[in-house]
């Protein structure tokens, strides 16, 4: 069946038509509608749902009807149309079945015209949408509230209205096999290095994925085979966010049918960052990213410290509070450890679930988990107070960098488990390992670790702490400067 | 590869259970102050925190022994780590000491009380006995000493250290070599090393001038201890400078007559190195220190204080 | 290819010394401070050779290259020796630390473990690891500066016991291993001045002091009571109110040992694989002769001997300064 790839456009009508049903194998959203195109057989083919009615009759359909040429020919009729008929903004010719389906399917409309070895092409899509709305994952209080949507040229539009620069070049290309998903590649051709974008060109027709449904499909070909538990790809859905990360030399890319971009290289620093710390005053935005350094600290750690000092370390605790946990953990059923990994994987079922069910009852899934649960595991001495207490707190500073949950979530099990097995020594093993991990990861040669290690002095102005933008607009940085 | 070897590897050392065995926190016992007798038979008196006026008992060959009787008598584990407050029913030498510290994970914060006669019974509130001496600390009425700082001064020259003793009329100062109290010191000669050991000087003192007793707050205080070598003899000065408000000479003389009966009853009558001696001469008269052994030092040596406002 | 920049390396050295200033069984009284400072004047001697070779275009991997394999097997040999002597080291401190289990051969074994992994990830990665840990060691050394600041006496240095200068200078001398690293590192490193490349030597020497100093003040004559004088340094400052606080430096231990032996494995490693490019798994095999090069030197208790001197000045002077002369006189005959 995938022999049509290549296969050039019939030109007999009809036979054109019956291969194009047979192709599709008589499904019942291919619409061809037959009519005469000055006295020629042609026909309009679209996909049901995915055009606009009123766009085709009014563009279209009402124009090419009143076409009257002497001795139409095929040929004549094309070039006439073309030259002569601005149908559409968005035209384009197929010459073979495998565009013709790509662009069929995409929401163009297609003239057939018999003797004629292409299709001309219109775009009228007029598929349902969701409007442009603002993203529920990166909440900001006082940047713009657009993020992107499903369709990618819309969100090409979101970016476009914010660079008004020739230099941002965007193209498009189709990846997966059977998907045949449209995706742009966003970048400053003059502050992206040539062959970083090559790279990435390559890697990604190098995929022989079958479709592109979500930015985990396209991340593992963008990231280096280091086994990182950290993401080296990042991801967003707000397109002021893309604009800044495409001025300082990155690669954006929008996938149609997802309401994300990637963008690569991304570096640790990034997950600390967000939109609103531009709109704040420097010295409040430099607190709230020592408090997220901090907090990361705290979600990694805190469980981890608090099981290993309890069990191994209690000289470390205060008096007062080792007394307080000495008599919280007096009846406990199961060991200090075994209790934190049980709150901790509680806690990650629950939130689970909140996530997956539908949103009225997923409310009553926090109230169940919190209040019942929670209460009667500490009023029953199944858990200790002062254990839920740390576990909530990790939790909760998890939170405040939620583009790291993944590897905070499984990085604090194993944490734990190192400090309740070898206490500080453990911590520091693992600690060991996770700072080599973090250290290997790169992409496309740019370190994860970077401008902290290699230490760029210069670029610490928008790490640790942010400055002024009457010192940021000093000196345009992009991140070539740490590519190694 | 190496990243399944590596994995391997730590499954071993896990799944063997290389690692377990930790007594959890409600296994444990929290000492907050320990009497020791380490007699002929070891025997350990424990206060615990929890419950008031809980006491466990532990007797064995050593302190180690004596610990693990304990710890089966209650069936938890004893952690001493927090222990404020050891009691030690005779005095016990720098290696002992050392031995706290490193086996036992007691603080060098934590503070050492001699007996003398006195016993502590299950009765007794022991983390009152404490906070006097923070409290006494903390006013400035005895001089500051802990764990680390008996443990230095045994390690001295001289091998005495100041420490706390319980008799009697309460909480008094002495001498101990480690083996044996020397000498308990006066109430005058307390005051006085707290002033030349200059740690923890009182915000208040009464004198009596000559409008009568008056009281003379202490802003601050220094004490410098220097030797000078002249004609063979090893001349320490402990100099005091006080800055404050009230009768300063009053304040002055005062202070001197509690040093002078400080240095009475320590360096002078048991040589004891409670102030810096060693130190001041290890670091001014070097060459003299290199060549005399400490006693003759101790033995020879003139004293003499100087008080004066800042 | 990998390449490090001044920063890296002087991290990478850094954290070497700061290693033997943790196993340090030396003395720390002010005459051995004077030593210390005197071994590193020696030091910043010995480099010169070195650091003129580089500047005049050589590198190691292209004469290891050219069939030259003596020089590359010696510093193979050296390393091995080296990481096999710190695993020992680890060995031994380890039981000065409160660990959770007994015995301090598996604190040994732990690390080669994670050593094993730490190795596999290459020399940019190691390097990039070791900025990280710089950082943690300053704020270690804060937490250790607040910590001893109360029991700090200065007129306690005079009591510290030291046995002088010339053994001060010879004990530094002994545990300048980072030296030859230094002469290989440079090989790696990008282009800078000479003197962002010797950062490491007045920095370390600022850290030898600092701690130095500290056990002096602090511990006086009690110093050498223990094995390990820094060990005891840790055990009675607290920068906690009434705890003692010793096992928050595990953490940075355990994080220094894991660089030192990843260091001189990563180095064999690649060392090796310009001899013997089709080598596989190079790393292991540099981690696995290191472990039986300390299991050798743990039989026989052997930790450093004065001897130590002399490979270090033969790999760090001698051999630069020989490939000197070679470079200039085969520069003249052409």
């Amino acid at each position: 069946m995938n022999d049509f790839a290549n296969e050039t456009i019939h030109p007999d009508l009809q036979q054109n038509i019956r291969r194009l049903r047979e192709i599709t194998g008589g499904g019942s959203d291919l619409m061809v509608n037959e009519f005469l195109l000055s006295g020629v057989p042609a026909a309009l083919v679209t996909c049901e749902g995915m055009v606009s009615t009123m766009m085709i009759t009014e563009l279209i359909l009402e124009p090419i009807t009143h076409v009257d040429i002497p001795n139409p020919t095929a040929e004549r009729l094309i070039s006439h149309i073309q030259d002569r008929l601005l149908l559409s903004l968005d035209r384009s010719v197929a010459d073979n079945y495998r565009d013709f389906f790509r662009f069929l399917n995409s929401g163009f409309a297609i003239v057939i015209i018999h003797g004629a070895s292409k299709a001309l092409v219109f775009g009228v899509q007029g598929y349902e949408k969701r409007s442009v709305s603002e993203p529920s994952g990166e909440s900001n209080v006082m940047g713009a509230r657009e993020g992107f949507i499903e369709v990618i040229r819309m969100n090409m539009s979101l970016v476009r209205r914010r660079m008004k620069t020739p230099f941002l070049k965007m193209e498009l290309m189709p990846i997966g096999d059977k998907s045949q998903t449209d995706i742009c590649l966003c970048y400053m051709y003059d502050r992206v290095p040539e062959s970083l974008v090559d790279e990435i060109k390559e890697r990604l027709n190098g995929t022989e994925l079958e479709s592109v449904l979500s930015t985990g499909y396209l991340q593992p070909f963008l990231e280096n085979k280091t086994g990182c538990l950290f993401d080296t790809v990042g991801t967003t859905q707000r397109p002021d966010v893309l604009c800044g990360k495409l001025l300082e030399g990155r690669v954006g890319i929008l996938i149609d049918g997802i309401p994300y971009a990637i963008t690569v290289p991304k570096l640790m620093c990034e997950s600390f960052q967000t939109m609103d710390d531009y709109s704040f005053r420097p010295y409040y935005t430099t607190c709230i990213r020592l408090i997220k350094y901090l907090a990361f600290f705290i979600s990694l750690l805190l469980p981890a410290l608090y099981v290993a000092v309890a069990l191994h370390h209690p000289e470390l605790l205060n008096r007062t509070l080792l007394l307080i946990l000495a008599k919280a953990e007096e009846n406990a059923p199961v060991s200090l450890m075994a209790e934190a990994i049980g709150v901790l994987l509680v806690y990650e079922i629950v939130r689970e679930a909140g996530l997956r069910l539908p949103k009225a009852v997923g409310g009553s899934v926090s109230i169940v988990a919190g209040l019942i649960i929670g209460d009667a595991a500490v009023s029953s001495g199944l858990i200790s107070t002062p254990m839920l207490t740390v576990t909530a707190i990790a939790v909760i500073s998890g939170f405040a960098l939620p583009d790291l949950n993944q590897p905070l979530t499984v990085l604090r099990l194993l944490f734990i488990l190192a400090g309740g097995f070898l206490g500080l020594f453990g911590i520091g093993l693992l600690g060991s390992i996770t700072l080599f991990n973090i250290c290997a990861g790169e992409s496309f040669g740019y370190p994860f670790t970077a401008p902290i290690a290699p230490l760029r002095i210069r670029s610490m102005r928008d790490v640790a702490t942010r400055v002024g933008f009457r010192t940021m607009q000093k000196g345009h940085f992009t991140v070539e400067e740490y590519h190694e | 590869m190496i990243k399944r070897i590596f994995c391997l590897c730590a499954a071993l050392i896990f799944a063997t259970g290389c690692t377990g065995g930790t007594a959890e926190v409600r296994e444990r016992i929290y000492v907050q102050s320990a009497v020791l007798d380490a007699g002929e038979y070891t025997s350990l008196e424990l206060f615990l925190f929890e419950g008031t006026g809980e006491l466990v008992e532990g007797v064995g060959k050593d302190i180690f022994s004596a610990t693990e009787n304990a710890a089966v008598r209650t069936g938890r584990e004893i952690f001493l780590g927090h222990t404020e407050l050891l009691c030690l029913k005779s005095p016990m030498d720098s290696s002992g000491l050392m031995n706290c510290l490193d086996e036992y994970r007691l603080s060098p914060g934590c503070r050492l009380l001699l007996l003398q006669g006195e016993d502590i019974s299950e009765d007794t509130d022991t983390t009152k006995l404490t906070d006097s001496l923070k409290l006494g600390t903390e006013k400035g009425n005895i001089p500051q000493t802990d764990l680390f700082t008996i443990l230095k001064e045994l390690q001295s020259a001289d091998g005495k250290a100041l420490a706390p003793l319980l008799t009697e009329d309460g909480i008094s100062m002495c001498i101990t070599d480690g083996q044996n109290i020397l000498g308990i010191l006066s109430q005058r000669a307390t005051i006085g090393l707290v002033w030349l050991r200059g740690d923890n000087h009182p915000e208040r003192i009464t004198v009596t001038g000559e409008n009568g007793t008056e009281s003379f707050q202490v802003y601050s205080a220094c004490t410098d201890v220097s030797a000078q070598i002249i004609k063979g003899i090893p001349h320490i000065k402990a100099e005091v400078k006080i800055k404050g408000k009230g009768n300063t000479n009053a304040a002055c003389n005062m202070i001197k007559a509690y040093c002078q009966s400080a240095i009475d009853e320590t360096a002078e009558s048991m040589r004891a190195d409670v102030f810096g001696i060693e130190a001041a001469i290890a670091r001014d008269c070097s060459e003299y220190y290199a060549q005399h052994d400490f006693d003759t030092v101790m033995r020879t040596a003139v004293f003499e204080i100087d008080v004066r406002e800042k | 290819m990998n390449r490090i920049s001044s920063g890296q390396l002087t991290c990478i050295l850094l954290l070497s010394e700061a290693f033997m200033i943790m196993c340090l069984s030396a003395d720390t009284g002010l005459p051995a401070m004077a030593g210390t400072a005197i071994g590193f004047g020696i030091k910043l001697l010995l480099c010169i050779p070195a650091m003129v070779l580089y500047k005049n275009g050589f590198s190691l991997s292209s004469y290891c290259k050219e069939r030259h394999f003596v020089l590359p097997v010696i510093f193979v040999l050296y390393f091995i020796a080296r990481g096999g002597i710190s695993f020992v080291l680890i060995w031994n401190s380890a039981e000065q630390l409160s660990l959770p289990y007994s015995g301090s051969l598996i604190t040994a074994v732990l690390i080669g473990i994670v050593c094993l992994y730490t190795s596999s990830l290459g020399l940019r990665t190691f390097s990039r690891a070791a900025t990280f840990t710089a950082g943690f060691l300053g704020i270690t050394l804060v937490i250790l500066l607040i910590g001893a600041w109360q029991r700090m006496d200065i007129s306690s240095i005079s009591l510290a016991e030291s046995s002088g200068a010339f053994s001060g200078a010879v004990e530094n001398l002994m545990l300048s291993d980072s030296l030859p690293v230094f002469f290989v590192l440079m090989s790696f490193t990008r282009e800078d001045r000479p003197a962002k490349r010797l950062m490491f030597l007045p920095i370390g020497l600022l850290l030898w002091e600092i701690v130095q100093l500290l056990c002096a003040a602090v511990l006086g004559g009690l110093a050498s009571y223990g094995e390990y004088p820094f060990f005891l340094l840790t055990s009675v400052s607290q920068p906690l109110a009434a705890q003692r606080a010793d096992a928050i430096y595990l953490i940075v231990f355990v994080l220094l040992c894991t660089l030192r032996i990843t260091m001189f494995t990563v180095l064999s490693a690649h060392i090796m694989g310009t001899i013997f490019p089709r080598l596989k798994l190079r790393s292991i095999i540099a981690l696995l002769l290191m472990i039986g090069a300390g299991t050798l030197f743990g039989f026989i208790g052997y930790t450093g001997s004065p001897f130590c001197i002399l490979p270090i000045v033969f790999l760090t002077f001698t051999v630069p300064l020989w490939l000197l002369i070679k470079k200039k006189k085969e520069c003249r005959a052409s």
